[in-house]
């Protein structure tokens, strides 16, 4: 949090949620946009509503998966022409952890169950 | 075919089912050669999540693979290699999904490489860029930097996919910062500035 006071986000992304929330939400700079994606600490935080208009803050929900497949096709399409390029260029890679064998996903979910994982586990067909 | 179902017991099995079947004009088929797993995986198998309609009952949201059969008239042909996001059934050898839901592999990538690109990557981009429409010069905060949505939004906070191209060779880590709680780190001199925080 004192990370944030020192650089109030214009942007936020948030999968985590729980009591920490609101005290991050707090530091937003102003006309920020918080997006929350998803609730893995905890459905519960304390938001002070006033923050809202006195920083003309956006409070956002999205999810990818409950959109439907016109706007996920526009989406990835948006995807191929602006992060493609820098893909191929290998200017940055997605992170795969571990890549196992389609028959050993029982061991690939006790990673993601355990939270080994920094980054994706793949599993080869 | 075969397929990473759950079975009564909630444990995966991989089991014979009967092969994917092209319905609409749009739908291409996959062989799958690699899929990637996501929390939703997890849920499904303990019963918290239901795929959608029209999808297969096992998991697997994402993929890569080879394509087998595509329309006439579209924008992939059999033999192209792609990544598609899926509404479930990647985990077997073949999954039938819109084409619109499928991306070429970006090229010098392996199928084990491209298939955890969908989901993180689209979320990643949906949200930064058509959500938040972040922009040059402000700043991007990522709650729990450390798994695979948080690495793709760090990388796609950077300058070049918000605003200008060109800023791209001048990124580079700034300044790091470590605390009790974890690390946060602030990216990008040229650009927006990304902090994302390790729970």
């Amino acid at each position: 949090v004192e990370t944030l006071k020192a650089n109030p986000p214009d942007v936020a992304i948030d999968p985590v949620g729980g009591p920490l929330m609101g005290k991050c939400f707090a530091t937003m700079n102003m006309l920020g946009r918080w997006i929350s994606l998803a609730s893995m600490a905890g459905p519960e935080t304390t938001i002070d509503v006033n923050l809202l208009w006195r920083k003309n803050l956006r409070l956002i929900g999205s999810t990818l998966r409950r959109r439907s497949s016109e706007e996920k096709a526009r989406i990835l399409a948006g995807l191929v022409r602006d992060v493609w390029p820098a893909f191929e260029a290998r200017r940055f890679a997605p992170f795969v952890h571990k890549v196992l064998p389609i028959t050993a996903a029982a061991e690939a979910h006790a990673i993601l169950e355990r939270g080994e994982n920094r980054g994706k586990v793949v599993l080869a067909v | 075919m075969k397929a990473m179902c759950i079975d009564e017991a909630k444990c995966l099995a991989w089991r014979d089912v009967d092969d994917p079947v092209c319905h609409g004009d749009f739908d291409v088929k996959l062989r799958v050669e690699a899929c990637a797993l996501n929390r939703a995986d997890l849920m499904q198998r303990a019963g918290n999540y239901a795929p959608p309609d029209g999808w297969p009952q096992w998991p697997g949201l994402e993929c890569a693979g080879e394509v087998l059969e595509a329309p006439a008239n579209g924008r992939f042909k059999p033999g192209d290699k792609v990544c598609a996001l899926l509404g479930g059934g990647g985990y077997a050898e073949q999954v039938v999904v819109p084409e619109g839901m499928c991306m070429p592999i970006p090229k010098g990538f392996a199928a084990w490489e491209a298939a955890g690109i969908p989901e993180v990557y689209a979320t990643a981009y949906l949200n930064i860029k058509l959500v938040g429409e972040l922009k040059r010069g402000e700043t991007f905060f990522i709650n729990g930097g450390e798994g695979g949505l948080g690495i793709a939004c760090i990388q796609l906070s950077s300058p070049s996919t918000c605003s200008a191209r060109r800023s791209w060779r001048r990124w580079r880590p700034m300044r790091t910062a470590s605390s009790a709680r974890g690390w946060a780190r602030t990216l990008s001199p040229t650009g927006s500035k990304t902090i994302s925080w390790r729970r």
